[in-house]
């Protein structure tokens, strides 16, 4: 079941990442720049919440190290995620310039092939950041390298299922790229705040339906303090989103396919 | 099994949405939006045998596209059935992948930035070519297509018709039986258009593809396809050779008449007038329905010829008149929507 | 000067009949704005504590103060998108050759964006913060004349400064960076940061930048107001915002003259 269900996806999206890391090497200097642009970017947010713990040094029992590690973990969540599906998020332009057109025609899942057939370039900034980030707070503990490196894996999962969710109203709405751009944000702000001052509504969300929870806030829990069943049942979240993800996008490509929304553009 | 592609009564209808203009109409839009059926392709039928070269024809919007995306299983029709390589688009759509190939006009499969080669490498593991199999096509498609020199350089690099060729070996690198292949010469210079025909011509002779090929350039078909399939507001309206569709049009004449002074054109009453305006006029004439003689001399009547110059129709005016008189046969029927 | 007002204004008012498409646009964009005060309610919160107090800013004060210059950073019009197209595609050879000032025309086509969005985040932003923190402390209505004036100049220097770098695409092929750049020191010198939280010495040099007179004057000036205060940065609004649009003219003026002479 391993050999043919999982094996194919990953060498074919093995096959891209090399493509595309060869093509972003073809352009070296726009790609640096995007990247060190990410990378600059992040640090005025460093700088943002140093000036923070100015105010205050301690935000409900978390402190400047606790913020960056999560901040570390969420960003190089993100940075993962756009390095290997730098698609996503792209499926309403995908639809649109009628690009998706190409993965109908191949013989892959287009789903997985749809998603990361492209690289986001500047997504290694942030990558790279979140590692020399971590390095910088955490050293050298091969035990909490693991963990990071795994939980950043199953959150790009995870993440990358819930934001493909939300693309996919394409197939049903027309132009939903305002949708994706908000739980984009909402991902995003859920997950570079400490989770101690949320109110009690928030994390009723971001255990459930907008699930940062699970990308960073129980994941850095476990870093901390290792709890096999804690892991495994978030790797089990993960696995089960893009599940979910995948079938919500073939049941849109049906109706992608019977064109009923499509009617403008022939 | 001889043949490669059949549909019938191949229909797919679309939902548009209506907006009266302006900011009201928009407002209206949203609240209340107003749907309109439009009919894409109306009742199809097709056969196209294995090797053959099919060309299909229309204006822009004739439904050209929505039946190709239909054949290749991107589409699902709104009815009617349909079979390429023995297989049913969309339903047996990963077989499928691997019989047809494509090029859809501007949709590049190849990588800008980089060579041709890594692309087709990429495109060797996505169809599941072995790599030494993969060699050997490369080989063949090289020397098929003479792309050998390009195939290192940088694909933005090359010049629209060398890209094209690579595109062309990109969707043959699985040894497709049947190409798809849309608009392929639009936006070339006539040399490089040429140059593309000649080796869509090979690809057929040579590895005995089926090509389906659409196209609103008329040249592409005159040079390349034995026969066309034509369709306008998704209809078919002509499924007929070449050949048999120049020979039906040949008694028609295009006569170019310039006179000394302005002419009235209502003098031009009872000629076919493509054009009149000033001292210059343009009429189509059926030979069979009247003699050469009594037309020069009704022209001669309606003023002091200067000059006169007849032809037969080029294909493309072909075209135009079969749309035409399609569009008035619409008309007069009363049943456009 | 009537006919100025005729042609820039039609084209003013086309802007605003196109942007009511993305009427579904507008809504999301709306609710992401209700979430960056929400977001920002929660953290500031916690950080006051007990105090209830920041950098000297109540929490109600604080809200307002966001809500503000939220409204000015999320008030954007596609100025920067607009320029680098029609110099990369060539399009500005040709709008040389039209009976009217193109970077004008730009500006009146920005300001009907920016007036249709204004319409839609000041009632968005002054709703969330109404009923997340209530209505502002101290409001007097006579203040009510400076805070719209300092709003609009922040509006006016962030337009010109996007001017000033989408121009820069006469002579740089992706400008992106600078955009970037200048975008993350307005946020960290005014939108995210008051200048109150800054340590002395970046305050210091940051009152001679043009940042703090896009986002930081008009939330001061309308969570704080205090004639003192409005004395010295509705005229540095004044001042940037002159100086930076003079900037764009002439920065446009010799791209204008190198397309001219080197025919694009």
């Amino acid at each position: 079941m391993w050999k043919r269900s999982v094996l194919p996806h990953l060498r074919l999206i093995w096959d891209y990442f090399r493509t595309n890391l060869a093509s972003a090497m073809e352009y070296r200097a726009s790609f640096l720049m995007q990247a060190v642009g990410m990378a600059i970017n992040d640090v005025f947010f460093l700088f943002f919440w140093w000036m923070v713990f100015q105010q205050s040094s301690s935000l409900g029992g978390y402190e400047f190290n606790d913020v960056m590690s999560i901040w570390a973990l969420s960003a190089s969540t993100f940075g993962l995620l756009h390095i290997f599906f730098g698609n996503v998020r792209k499926l309403n332009g995908l639809v649109q310039s009628g690009e998706l057109d190409i993965f109908l025609l191949q013989p892959r899942d287009p789903y997985i092939h749809a998603h990361t057939a492209r690289m986001n370039f500047s997504a290694w900034g942030d990558f790279v950041y979140a590692l020399l980030l971590f390095l910088f707070i955490s050293g050298f503990h091969p035990g909490k390298w693991l963990l990071f490196l795994l939980f950043t894996i199953g959150g790009a999962l995870l993440l990358g299922a819930v934001l493909s969710m939300a693309d996919a109203l394409v197939f049903y709405w027309g132009d939903s790229s305002g949708v994706t751009r908000l739980v984009t944000e909402f991902m995003l702000n859920f997950s570079l705040y400490p989770e101690s001052i949320f109110r009690p509504g928030v994390k009723w969300i971001i255990y459930t339906i907008l699930p940062t929870a699970f990308v960073v806030f129980i994941p850095y829990r476990v870093i901390q303090h290792f709890n096999l069943p804690v892991c495994l049942g978030v790797f089990a979240v993960d696995i089960f989103a893009v599940l979910l993800a995948r079938k919500v996008f073939n049941s849109g490509l049906k109706r992608y396919a019977s064109g009923n929304r499509m009617g403008a553009r022939m | 099994m001889k043949t490669m592609l059949t549909a019938s009564k191949l229909t797919k209808n679309y939902r548009a949405k209506i907006k009266e203009p302006g900011l009201a109409g928009s407002i209206r839009a949203i609240r209340q939006p107003q749907y309109r059926e439009i009919v894409a392709v109306d009742e199809i039928d097709l056969e196209v045998e294995r090797g053959e070269m099919l060309a299909f024809l229309g204006p822009n919007g004739a439904g050209k596209s929505t039946t190709i995306k239909m054949l290749t299983g991107i589409l699902t029709p709104t009815s009617g059935t349909m079979s390429v390589a023995g297989l049913v688009p969309g339903k047996d759509q990963r077989e499928l992948a691997y019989r047809i190939g494509s090029v859809f006009g501007q949709k590049s499969m190849l990588y800008w930035h980089l060579p041709a080669l890594d692309s087709f490498r990429l495109l060797g593991a996505i169809y599941d070519v072995e790599s030494n199999v993969l060699q050997k096509r490369l080989d063949a498609l090289v020397e098929l297509l003479e792309i050998g020199e390009h195939l290192k350089t940088p694909v933005r690099k090359l010049s629209l018709g060398e890209r094209m060729r690579c595109e062309v070996a990109a969707s043959l690198l699985h040894k497709p039986e049947i190409l798809f292949l849309d608009e392929p010469t639009i936006g070339l210079d006539v040399v490089v258009k040429a140059k593309i025909r000649e080796m869509i011509r090979r690809i057929n002779r040579e590895e005995g593809v089926t090509v389906f090929l659409t196209s609103h350039d008329i040249g592409d078909v005159e040079q390349l396809c034995r026969r066309s399939v034509i369709i306008n507001h998704g209809r078919m309206i002509l499924d007929s050779t070449v050949d048999e569709i120049k020979r039906s049009y040949l008694h028609k004449k295009v006569i170019r008449v310039q006179y000394v002074m302005d002419i009235d054109c209502t003098a031009l009453e009872g000629f076919k007038v493509l054009q009149c305006k000033g001292n210059e006029a343009v009429l189509e004439v059926d030979a069979k329905d009247s003699s050469m003689h009594d037309t020069m001399g009704r022209l001669m009547a309606v003023g002091e010829v200067a000059d006169v110059t007849i032809s037969g129709m080029p294909m493309e005016e072909i075209i135009s008149a079969i749309f035409q008189q399609e569009d008035s046969r619409r008309e007069k029927g009363g049943d456009d929507a | 000067m009537k006919r100025f007002f005729r042609k820039y204004g039609s084209v003013m008012r086309v802007a605003m009949q196109n942007s009511t498409v993305y009427t579904r646009n507008f809504i999301f964009g709306s609710l992401f704005f209700c979430l960056i005060l929400f977001m920002f309610l929660q953290l500031w919160e916690k950080v006051a504590g007990e105090r209830g107090l920041v950098a000297g800013y109540s929490i109600n004060r604080l809200l307002w103060y966001y809500t503000v210059a939220e409204i000015v950073t999320l008030t954007r019009s596609d100025m920067l998108e607009r320029l680098n197209n029609d110099i990369r595609s060539g399009d500005v050879a040709i709008q040389l050759l039209r009976p009217y000032q193109y970077l004008t025309s730009l500006f009146a086509d920005a300001a009907g964006q920016i007036v249709l969005r204004l319409s839609i985040n000041v009632p968005i932003g002054c709703l969330t913060a109404l009923v997340l923190v209530g209505p502002l402390e101290g409001f007097q209505l006579i203040h009510l004349p400076f805070m719209i004036l300092s709003i609009l100049l922040g509006l006016f220097l962030s337009l010109s400064m996007e001017a000033v770098i989408g121009l820069t695409a006469f002579w740089t092929e992706d400008n992106s960076a600078f955009f970037w750049i200048s975008q993350k020191l307005a946020f960290m010198l005014g939108l995210f940061l008051p200048l109150e939280m800054l340590p002395d010495w970046l305050r210091s040099i940051a009152v001679f930048l043009p940042y703090p007179y896009m986002m930081y004057a008009p939330a001061r000036l309308a969570s704080s107001f205090s004639w003192a205060e409005a004395a010295w940065l509705l005229p540095g609004q004044m001042a940037f915002g002159i100086a930076v649009f003079v900037l764009a003219q002439a920065v446009y003026g010799r791209g204008a003259r190198m397309v001219n002479t080197n025919g694009g």
